[in-house]
């Protein structure tokens, strides 16, 4: 096919076997631009799908180069050139094939002798080694080969276009496939940075929280040492007003006597205070340990009826104790049990007016705990502020009760106490009919047997 | 998604209908070679009717598989009717220099239908004439879309 010449359109790339849907679709389209009828359409869309199913089957990859030929007689045609890199084939094979003996594995044997009689010119270059490579012609009618000569521009920007869109779509891929690298690249950055700025935010928490602790610990510290400094002077005091009281310093006149009781009375509550302050620093370190023991209640009530009478007395306030019989001993720290019933007994004597009465209670609950409640007729209260009343220096806050005397620490540390002893406090309170506080303790377990 | 599920195998009856209204790439056409021989064993039916009306072009390869279909078909006792190929397909099929060995082909689905009516007639089952009913009904509106 010397004399020809051939303006070449475009390749199409066969990678595998259902690029051979696109090749056909392809040619078809361009010959039918190329005006080729109908029939010779489907004939040269046929021998294209013959020729790359070749392909596909011996040489898995190759390409289909499409061509404008003109001939010297000014004939004009297709020209599909179908070439591989595959093990090509001896001319025993070749024979064989183009006779029609050929055995496929895929076809009818037929693929290569029924291209060459579809199409008009048909060269097959082969050789063991060297790949395959199979060019063959269709001629337009004449009647329409002036026609599409002059449209050789037209139908290569076609072709290049439908060619363009693969490439495109390729590079559309590819696009796709960089942005989601730079996505992914900008996620791992962004990562990157907020691990750094969480490992800081990190490191100013541990500065944060180790000076927190820190000065945690130097107001513990602070608060024992001074509660302790303060002690020491306060019985050294309270030593000095025995003296005056015992008579060893001699009759002291009424004025004296007086003066000397208010100052008793006023060292007492600052011991009491002080005492507070020790226990709340204690229960805060955690530094405070239980002694456990079996407790009598009924002991216990007695001996703390004895101690709050004179505060019931001034205030002629009635204390009943209400205790049910056989009430197994509990299992309790009997100093901070007496100082829990202490601290409920005379905050209920405090809270309550004058000729009013104040009942400790204790009955079973349930096999293996009692409950013991302190209940007074006192002013009761308000539901939103039983919240915060086991809150630390809770009274001090509360404008209701600043007239009494307290720190407000003492249902703090009731309430720690209780806790400490595996209990939980709970208040019933209705203003102006007065409040319950009640607590259980777990019974001794030795005791419980018996 | 599975290229071969586009070409739908329907049963109408005791037989087979199967458009192929794409173009197939070889490993659409294997798979749905398998798919028209489980039907086959599935449904019991007694014939295949494939229909390339909208089909344009066949190949060596797609040939062979109507071939190998048809041979299959035979050997499960059905019967294989291939109708609907445009002229220029047939010319373009001899001139390839394939016959579709085996492979009975007709017009259009009405002549189908009729060759797969006579195949089923030559049984007595009960329910025939409703299945020739429904056969009949389909052809009608098959040719109709």
């Amino acid at each position: 096919m010397a004399d020809i010449n051939t303006t070449r359109l475009g390749d199409i790339y066969v990678r595998r076997e259902a690029d051979i849907v696109a090749v056909r679709d392809r040619v078809r389209r361009l010959a039918r631009d190329m005006g080729f009828d109908a029939t010779t359409q489907i004939k040269i869309t046929t021998a294209v799908s013959e020729l790359t199913r070749n392909i596909c089957e011996y040489a898995e990859s190759g390409a289909i180069t499409l061509a404008l030929v003109e001939r010297a007689d000014g004939a004009v045609g297709l020209q599909l050139t179908a070439r591989d890199d595959g093990p090509g084939m001896d001319e025993q094979a070749l024979d064989a094939i183009m006779h029609g003996s050929y055995q496929s594995a895929s076809g009818l044997g037929v693929g290569l002798s029924g291209t060459r009689r579809l199409m008009d010119e048909f060269e097959l270059d082969s050789a063991p080694g060297a790949g395959t490579r199979v060019t063959v012609v269709k001629w337009l009618p004449p009647a329409v080969a002036a026609k599409t000569k002059e449209r050789i521009e037209e139908l290569r920007a076609h072709f290049a276009a439908d060619a363009e869109s693969a490439v495109e779509e390729l590079a559309q891929q590819n696009r796709d496939l960089l942005a989601v690298l730079a996505e992914l690249e900008e996620k791992r950055t962004e990562l990157e940075r907020v691990n750094e700025e969480l490992s800081r935010t990190n490191a100013a928490l541990n500065e944060a929280n180790a000076r927190l602790r820190e000065v945690a610990e130097m107001k513990e510290e602070f608060l024992a040492l001074t509660t302790h400094d303060l002690r020491s002077p306060l019985t050294i005091i309270s030593g000095v007003i025995n003296f005056f009281t015992s008579g060893r310093l001699g009759e002291l006149t009424l004025e004296q006597q007086h003066m000397v009781a208010m100052m008793e009375r006023n060292t007492q509550s600052l011991i009491e205070l002080v005492n507070d302050l020790l226990d709340a620093a204690k229960l805060e370190s955690g530094t405070l340990q239980l002694e456990l023991s079996a407790v009598a209640i009924a002991e216990l009530a007695s001996e703390l009826r004895e101690a709050m009478a004179p505060m019931a007395r001034e205030k002629e306030i009635v204390l009943v104790t209400d205790l049910h019989t056989n009430l197994p001993p509990v299992r309790a720290d009997r100093a901070k049990l007496r100082r829990i019933l202490v601290n409920l007994l005379s905050n209920a004597i405090k809270f309550t007016p004058k000729g009013g009465r104040v009942t400790l209670a204790a009955t079973r609950d349930g096999d293996e705990r009692l409950r013991i409640s302190v209940a007074d007729t006192g002013v009761g209260i308000p539901e939103e502020d039983i919240a915060r009343l086991f809150d630390k220096y809770e009274q001090a806050r509360s404008r209701a009760t600043r007239s009494e005397k307290g720190t407000g620490l003492g249902l703090y540390i009731t309430k720690q106490l209780v806790e400490l002893h595996d209990g939980e406090i709970n208040v019933e309170s209705q203003v102006g009919h007065g409040s319950t506080f009640s607590f259980t303790l777990p019974v001794a377990q030795d005791a419980s047997a018996s | 998604m599975d290229g071969a599920q586009r070409i739908p195998v329907l049963k109408v009856g005791r037989v087979l209908v199967v458009p192929i209204q794409v173009d197939m790439d070889d490993q659409m056409v294997i798979s749905l070679q398998e798919r028209i021989l489980s039907e086959l064993e599935r449904t019991g039916a007694r014939g295949v009717l494939i229909d390339i009306t909208l089909l344009e072009m066949i190949d060596s390869f797609i040939g062979r598989m109507l071939s190998d279909i048809a041979a299959m078909a035979r050997v499960m006792d059905a019967r294989t009717v291939v109708v609907g190929m445009r002229p220029a397909v047939a010319i373009t099929l001899v001139e390839l220099g394939l016959e579709l060995r085996g492979v009975e082909t007709v017009l259009n689905v009405d002549e189908g239908i009729r060759l797969l009516r006579d195949e089923l007639d030559g049984h007595d089952d009960e329910d025939e004439a409703t299945l020739l009913g429904e056969l009949n009904l389909f052809g009608e509106s098959f040719n109709r879309a």
